[in-house]
């Protein structure tokens, strides 16, 4: 790719670039998540709809303004059910929480349903570091685990991978027949291999899509049953969760599994939603609240609201740029509008630039179940970013030049003339060379008009 | 009634004759319409850019130049959408809050304070629409899908009575064009996927006109229909119904 | 100090302002009819079958039509309530002999009262029992559409699940 001015040689706009590269397969990626938003429409289309984002929104805010009290009570009342509570600071908190159950009970092997807390955390390398083996047990998981790779959408962590890909995959994995792509096929060789490995797990992790003050109860949400069979065949369950997943009663909860499942893939509810409040009859139960940085966020008054997130995936299907630049082109565990505004408050410096991946079509925003305020953010994050230093290049010398030119009419006219000279004398190959990036993708010049509005106002008298 | 026409930056130099259209437009509805409105740019560009600084001299300069009038028309759905929500809280001034408080988009306008007039004219062409995402979803000028709203709006309305036309309902009426400001340069790649698949979109349902609210997309969309050797015709919506009802 | 101080110490620190609990809900009314005509269309729909016990029909004679003569990988379990918009059903763990049963075999059978259909899950949250133990809902068979969004029943759990409404006014259900 040629060196350009404005964006940036690294990090999103670059990986999309890489991604779109094949046209192809971003049209299919375009349209496959197109379709998944299409079903959440008419998943959604309920009377009360709207009302219910409400609920969901009010609810969360209030969870949040009670936090404390919310987690006392929870960790009181599970503790009081016979589970175990335990408290992580941070990502290595809880890796090593978690690796201190598995070690006192001489666990080797553990399945694991969907949690992007322990991606974010980074569980898997480290317990494997550790020597014990981690078996994702969600299909589009297991793809991306068996191909080396983190999940690129946090609901549909596969979403990118094609029927022969997985095909050629799995034959080279767990040995299904060469050239076998069908999905039913794929699906059944999996579930053989998978239980398999199951039986042998000495303990099995989950995430917890939410957790009930009120009940002391872990709810995990799943639609394969994967989190069933992992947390109740082996003797110890693990339930890893970040302290913004609190709501305060099952009303609320009530409220929160109406809204998910419509609003990430188009289903009324997922197949399988499971309470789990105490541990299985001779078994043990271990809930690991992580913080992680949650606190900073929710000391952020502008950004405080980002906590909602219910992980529905909703704002990824429908962002037109996730769904053309694909999940690994954030660099971030949690990708689409959600990702780019939760990364910036994890590192500005390192993930600055996804406040500046989005148009602010405010799609997100209008499909988000707990109404959360994305394109607000992300231009929040933008001028943060500015103020700390981190404006993509070229931002910090075009804008302030830009700003001197549009701040006074004279100024702003005299540019303008020198603009149409150069349009006039410099040949258009010069300006719209493979280094502007205006041009460069496919699009022509913009063409300065031979006479502006003011000067034709002029020249009619009208200019009053 | 007397309003001021508030012409964008960028519509002054790329796009006069949108311009032109709506101050003939406003002028036929009755309007005593002022142009001395000298304030070049509301600072959208650098403040979207996150560059607040570099957008405070533009932005306060614009709403200063507001203060002399009751009523400003802008053509452009994103600018509108920037004075009355963004600029406030970047100045944190009298006259920012005024300019918030009568700076209306044009269709807008036409809808609300002008009582939604007939129009009638002739214009014997299939019609794509692109509202503009500040239009849709900032201004609210139009439903939008996510809410399962039918993606009609102000902009239909106004179109409704022309002799002629005929609708070309796109697959994806409100995805957007990705133009997104400096995002276009920012992410020029995704940007131009963008404008390609809305331009798909448009010749899918054999539509010979491309109509916006929003010149900023059209710049954009028009760009890369150019580039692809595209015949599509973008409009104004100010051009279009100057067309139509001439 | 310990995790579980400086976590909790710093949420306090933060000083989020009141907020107001979300509104209760308005309850849905519809008579019993519809709510189960609606839950069996729903239940359609999330690719379950299902189907109503009528007043001395044997519930024999009914898993035959529904299975066929062979019951082999057959879970047949009690649910306590329906829901109808969503075709789930609230299985608890203490009806089933262990938790690990809710995913065991490949056709899964809820048989659940049928004066038991509620409207929405905001009804459906007050059934669930709030103390220790552990409970589902249900709605269809296990399913999974990670391979190019192709929709494939049986990924883990069940391939095929059966609902029966049971209206037997001695209902004894099975379990």
């Amino acid at each position: 790719m040629s060196r350009e001015f404005l964006s940036p040689r690294t990090g999103h706009a670059r990986a999309a670039a890489g991604f779109l590269g094949d046209a192809e397969r971003a049209a299919w990626h375009d349209q496959s998540l197109w379709l998944v938003r299409q079903k959440r429409d008419r998943a959604t289309a309920l009377p009360e709809w709207e009302a219910l984002r409400d609920a969901g929104a009010a609810l969360k805010a209030h969870a949040m303004s009670r936090l404390a009290a919310l987690l006392e009570q929870f960790e009181r009342t599970a503790t009081a059910n016979g589970v175990r509570v335990h408290w992580a600071r941070d990502a290595a908190e809880h890796n090593a929480i978690v690796l201190g159950i598995l070690a006192e009970a001489n666990v080797t092997r553990v399945s694991k349903s969907k949690s992007m807390l322990t991606e974010e955390c980074g569980l898997n390398p480290y317990l494997e570091a550790h020597g014990i083996e981690v078996v994702d047990t969600d299909l589009g998981e297991r793809i991306v685990q068996l191909a080396k790779e983190p999940p690129s959408h946090i609901v549909m962590p596969a979403i990118h991978w094609k029927r022969e890909e997985i095909g050629a995959l799995f034959h080279r994995t767990i040995g299904t027949p060469a050239g076998e792509s069908d999905p039913d096929r794929l699906t059944a060789a999996a579930r053989v291999h998978l239980r398999d490995t199951l039986l042998t797990a000495g303990a099995g992790i989950t995430g917890a899509n939410v957790l009930v003050a009120e009940t002391g109860g872990v709810v995990v949400c799943t639609n394969e049953g994967n989190a069933d069979l992992g947390m109740h065949t082996a003797p110890i369950h693990i339930a890893c969760a970040g302290i913004e997943k609190i709501v305060a009663t099952r009303d609320d909860l009530g409220v929160l599994l109406r809204l998910l499942a419509r609003s990430g893939t188009g289903q009324p509810v997922t197949s399988y939603t499971t309470h789990v409040n105490s541990p299985k009859p001779g078994g043990a139960m271990h809930v690991v609240l992580v913080n992680n940085g949650r606190t900073s966020r929710l000391a952020d008054e502008a950004m405080r609201s980002a906590l909602h997130c219910i992980r529905c995936g909703a704002c990824l299907n429908t962002c037109p740029v996730y769904r053309r630049s694909g999940g690994y082109s954030y660099g971030h565990v949690i990708q689409g509008p959600i990702g780019a505004i939760l990364a910036p408050g994890v590192d500005l410096g390192a993930h600055h630039e996804l406040a500046f991946a989005s148009t602010l079509c405010g799609s997100c925003a209008d499909v988000c179940p707990v109404r959360i305020n994305i394109p607000e953010q992300l231009l929040t994050w933008r001028e943060r970013a500015a103020a700390a230093g981190h404006a993509p290049r070229g931002y910090g010398v075009l804008f302030p030049v830009l700003g001197w030119f549009l701040s006074r009419l004279d100024r702003f006219e005299w540019g303008a003339r020198i603009a149409r000279r150069l349009q006039r004398w410099l040949p258009a190959a010069l300006l719209g060379g493979r280094a502007n990036p205006w041009t460069r993708p496919g699009r022509a010049l913009p063409v300065l008009a031979d006479e502006s509005f003011r000067d034709w106002a002029r020249r009619e008298g009208r200019h009053q | 009634m007397r309003v001021a026409l508030a012409v964008p930056c960028y519509v002054d130099q790329f796009r006069p004759q949108a311009a032109r259209a709506a101050l003939a437009l406003l002028e036929r509805l009755g309007c005593d319409v002022r142009l001395a409105f000298d304030a070049p740019c509301c600072g959208q560009p650098m403040y979207n850019a996150g560059q607040h600084r570099a957008a405070r001299a533009a932005a306060d300069n614009w709403a200063r130049a507001s203060s002399d009038f009751d009523a400003i028309v802008m053509p452009s759905g994103s600018c509108t959408h920037y004075v009355r929500h963004h600029l406030p809280a970047l100045l944190d001034s009298r006259p920012s809050a005024h300019a918030a408080r009568v700076t209306y988009e044009l269709c807008e306008f036409i809808a609300g304070p002008l009582g939604r007039p007939t129009l009638s004219g002739r214009f014997p062409h299939r019609v794509a629409m692109h509202l503009g995402c500040h239009a849709q979803r900032g201004l609210r000028l139009g439903g939008a899908s996510e809410l399962h709203q039918p993606v009609d709006g102000s902009m239909r309305t106004l179109l409704a009575g022309l002799e002629g036309l005929t609708f070309a309902d796109l697959d994806r009426p409100d995805e957007c064009c990705g133009f997104g400001g400096s995002f276009a340069v920012g992410e020029p790649d995704v940007s131009v996927s963008m404008g390609r698949d809305k331009l798909a979109d448009v010749a899918r349902h054999h539509a010979d006109v491309l109509v916006s609210s929003d010149p900023s997309c059209l710049l954009h969309l028009e760009a890369v229909a150019r580039a692809r050797g595209d015949a599509l015709r973008t409009l104004h919506i100010a051009e279009l119904l100057e067309e139509a009802t001439r | 100090m310990s995790a579980r101080d400086v976590i909790l110490t710093a949420i306090r620190a933060a000083r989020v302002p009141p907020a107001p609990p979300a509104e209760a809900k308005v309850e849905q009314s519809a008579d019993l009819a519809t709510l189960r005509e609606q839950f069996l269309r729903a239940l359609t729909e999330v690719g379950g079958h299902g189907t109503m016990r009528l007043t001395g029909q044997s519930v024999d004679a009914l898993l035959d039509t529904l299975l066929g003569a062979n019951r082999a990988h057959t879970m047949i379990v009690r649910g306590r309530f329906a829901v109808a918009e969503n075709a789930a059903v609230y299985v608890d763990a203490a009806d089933l002999a262990q938790r690990n049963d809710i995913v065991r075999e490949e056709r899964m059978v809820v048989i659940v009262p049928a004066d038991a259909v509620v409207p929405t899950m905001h009804e459906a949250m007050r059934l669930v029992p709030a103390g220790p133990g552990c409970g589902w809902f249900l709605s269809g068979p296990s399913k999974t559409a990670d391979i190019e969004q192709s929709l494939v029943f049986g990924a883990q759990g069940s391939r095929a699940h059966y609902v029966i409404l049971d209206a037997d006014e001695n209902a004894a259900t099975a379990g």
